[in-house]
């Protein structure tokens, strides 16, 4: 007997990449900016880079300095002109007027003793929370940058930090994979939890997998991202989404993203098309730019043509841009250019339409 | 004409000492502890200053260059980290290693090193063994080399003795031509050879009996085998029965508990107390292996997580020699295969790379507080002379009282020199 005929199933639509920019060195982050004019990316040269989405070609212009080592992270203040950023020597500034003639608001150059793993906006733009390699948690007022809080004497390496919308709690992720809660304002830790599978030991190294923590839904989703790793060296990992209730702490749904030599979640981002942008990297050329419906475990859209992204951004209008690391990236020894220079590597960014959209890829 | 070579009064002076020790064993003392006893006390205070040991230690996979000895912070290849100044006017650090920059009066570091081989599976035995000319023969690994050069001390302590993560065992391969017999002795996660003590149902005469048959058996296993095999196979067993003579050195209970939390309770840490042990106890070559080093991936965080430990055990270790006067008669030496790019690939990692890495070392006949060597702006070349691996064989040897102009081992009827003929010791380094 014949198998009934497979009803067709009908391909979900896709993103499109409209256009793709150059960025000579490697990027951490990228965001757009509240007002949806600038794309600002900071990373590997300690500076802030800014390209002109308004202008009729899309430009890179003038960069922001001030900062040292790496811009490790960068946010924009919901509703708001500035721009935050922090770097891997402790700096941690505030940038007003980025889509046009920037300044520098305020600065703290020691607002952490080295890197400053972690920054997290509140949802009214008010505050931010930082989190630094010296195991120090500090609130900040965003208008000024009068710091508020402090919670010392965080008992391992923080990777990853947010604020509740309420701003009464923090939570933290450490390189052992546990997951604190502090009340504000007096800085308790009233809980710990810690998240199974997201670190490892061997040979002196610890991997941490809990690397990215968001708060959803008007807080009553946390969101635990990274990866579960599953070696030290090369630190593979299967890129791991768990979605936690809150108050309750109770996973609700955890997505794995790939293989176990894969590597971790860098980056994600809610899209206004109800699902989640996620950006993945690990092993040389594993990165994967994937898009997931909620309780879903496997993304309706993944592409794995940009190698090893680490950043993605939402623009207001629905476009996506991934930036990746440049493919041949990888070399042991002196490997060189064509006219024998060693270089660095660089940063492409990726602007995508979002599935659905009319939008065509930019001519050339 | 005199044909006899430097190692040749090694092995003099050791047979002396060792009769003089076997004397006084026999006059009721025990080995190296009754020496004193029979020479005058300068005499034996000379003799120990003399017994130069080495102590390796070796982080496999190839530790980053960048975020230790060599930082180029705010470079294109800098990575994220900064630099902190050391105990030496100018000369800074990786901010991974606080411990480490206090002691660097007490370090001499080459910064110019300049090898050939990128890969582990061919550079790490090259890097092992000095990488001479290729003479047609596999040469030694630089413990067994020191091991059938100086041979063991007055101790009567295997010569050659490696204390790694994993599995132990003795690793003939190691010797290369020299024969099986120049092995490493390796000690598993730092645990002596299992069933090393002799179980309390065995009393010493029936042990002693038991000694004597192994022996017999021994003879007629090798009258079917190689010699070379055969001398291997029996020198396992006499360095059991002399590890028994030491089970004290195992004993975790005897340990200081401020020494652990000096040292670090992890692997490194415990690997590196126990070299101290080994070397006060008489070891002539101790190796401590830290795996786990090939950072193509995270590098940032790997170091992040590494050098601390890396930090914290050394720098005790250091200490310790320096504080016990040890630094007299130890060579301790730090390095790996290759550093790491300075390019940082799309993983966040950081690959092999021989073009231009960092080695560092101190103790007996090194002129500490040196600087040796200097890499470009962006860390990307060597820009003073060069040295390979071969100039340090000629540098450690001479540290330690050998000749290597002159010395040569003998492979049957073939001469070979002990470190590359084309190179030469690095003055600077050396007192």
């Amino acid at each position: 007997m014949a198998d009934a005929p497979k009803p067709t199933e009908k391909k979900p639509p896709e993103p499109r990449e409209l256009f793709k920019l150059d960025c000579d060195r490697q990027l951490m982050v990228a965001r757009f900016t509240a007002c949806g004019r600038m794309l600002v990316a900071g990373g590997y040269d300690a500076s802030i880079r800014r390209w002109d989405l308004c202008a009729e070609q899309t430009v890179e212009v003038d960069r922001v300095e001030g900062h040292h080592g790496w811009v490790s992270w960068l946010e924009v203040q919901p509703g708001g002109d500035l721009v935050f950023s922090a770097d891997t020597w402790g700096r941690l500034q505030a940038t007003r007027g980025i889509a046009g003639t920037p300044e520098i608001a305020w600065h703290h150059e020691q607002a952490h003793d080295g890197w400053i793993r972690s920054l997290s906006v509140s949802d009214d733009g008010q505050a931010l929370v930082t989190a630094g390699r010296d195991g120090v948690i500090r609130v900040w007022s965003a208008v000024d940058g009068k710091l508020l809080h402090q919670l010392k004497d965080h008992p391992a390496d923080v990777f990853a930090v947010a604020i509740h919308p309420e701003k009464k709690v923090i939570v933290t992720g450490d390189l052992f994979g546990v997951l604190r809660r502090f009340e504000l304002p007096g800085g308790k830790c009233v809980s710990e939890t810690s998240l199974a599978g997201m670190h490892f030991y061997k040979r002196i190294q610890d991997v941490g997998g809990l690397r990215l923590l968001r708060f959803h839904d008007r807080g009553r989703t946390l969101i635990c991202a990274g990866g579960e790793p599953q070696a030290t060296g090369r630190a593979i990992a299967v890129p791991t989404i768990h979605w936690l209730d809150w108050p309750g702490l109770k996973i609700r749904h955890t997505a794995r993203l790939g293989a176990k030599n894969h590597g971790f979640v860098f980056d994600l981002a809610w899209h206004p098309g109800g699902y989640w942008a996620v950006v993945t990297s690990g092993q040389p050329g594993s990165g994967q730019f994937l898009l997931l419906k909620p309780g879903q475990e496997k993304p309706f859209f993944n592409t794995t043509k940009m190698s090893n992204c680490h950043s993605l951004a939402v623009h207001g209008d629905g476009r996506i841009v991934v930036t990746a690391s440049n493919r041949n990236s990888q070399g042991n020894g002196a490997v060189r250019d064509k006219r024998g220079n060693y270089v660095a590597n660089f940063s492409p960014l990726h602007v995508f339409a979002p599935p659905g959209s009319e939008e065509k890829p930019a001519a050339g | 004409m005199s044909h006899c070579r430097p190692w040749e009064h090694g092995w003099s002076r050791r047979r002396m000492l060792g009769a003089l020790a076997a004397g006084s064993a026999a006059a009721g003392g025990a080995g190296a502890a009754g020496l004193g006893g029979l020479l005058q006390p300068a005499v034996a205070d000379e003799l120990a200053r003399n017994d130069k040991q080495i102590l390796l230690i070796w982080l496999d996979g190839g530790m980053s260059q960048l975020e230790s000895w060599d930082p180029k912070p705010n470079t294109p290849f800098g990575g994220p980290f900064r630099s902190i100044p050391t105990t030496l006017p100018g000369i800074h650090v990786s901010e991974l290693m606080p411990k480490l920059a206090r002691q660097m009066k007490r370090l001499a570091l080459v910064r110019s090193m300049k090898t050939e081989d990128a890969n582990h599976s061919s550079g790490v035995p090259k890097i092992m063994r000095g990488h001479p000319r290729n003479r047609g023969v596999t040469y030694p690994f630089f413990g067994s080399a020191v091991a059938k050069l100086m041979g063991p001390t007055a101790s009567g302590l295997p010569p050659y003795v490696w204390v790694k993560p994993g599995n132990g065992g003795f690793i003939s391969k190691h010797a290369g031509f020299l024969g099986a017999r120049y092995g490493a002795l390796a000690l598993g996660d730092g645990k002596p050879p299992a069933n090393l003590v002799r179980p309390d149902s065995i009393t010493s005469d029936a042990d002693r009996v038991r000694q004597e048959l192994r022996k017999k058996f021994n003879r007629q296993f090798a009258d079917r085998r190689r010699g070379d095999f055969n001398e291997a196979n029996s020198y396992v067993y006499d360095v059991a029965q002399t590890l028994m003579k030491h089970v004290e050195l195992f004993d975790e209970k005897q340990l200081k508990e401020t020494d652990r939390q000096r040292y670090g309770t992890h692997d490194l840490g415990r690997h590196a107390l126990l070299a101290r042990r080994l070397i006060e106890a008489g070891v002539r070559f101790v190796q401590v292996t830290s795996y786990g080093w090939d950072t193509h991936g995270d590098n940032f965080n790997s170091h992040a997580s590494r050098m601390p430990k890396v930090d914290q055990s050394i720098s005790a270790l250091i200490e310790d020699l320096f504080d016990r006067g040890l630094d007299e008669r130890v060579l301790v030496v730090v390095m790996a295969e290759f550093g790491r790019t300075p390019r940082i690939n799309g993983s966040v990692g950081r690959d092999h790379w021989p073009n231009a890495w960092s080695v560092a070392m101190t103790g007996c006949g090194i002129r500490t507080g040196t600087v040796v060597g200097e890499t470009l702006a962006d860390g990307t070349d060597v820009k003073s002379t060069p040295y390979d691996i071969g100039h340090m064989f000629h540098t450690w040897f001479s540290a330690v009282g050998l000749d290597s102009a002159e010395a040569q081992y003998m492979n049957g009827t073939q001469p070979l020199p002990i470190a590359h003929d084309d190179m030469h010791k690095v003055d600077e380094l050396l007192i």
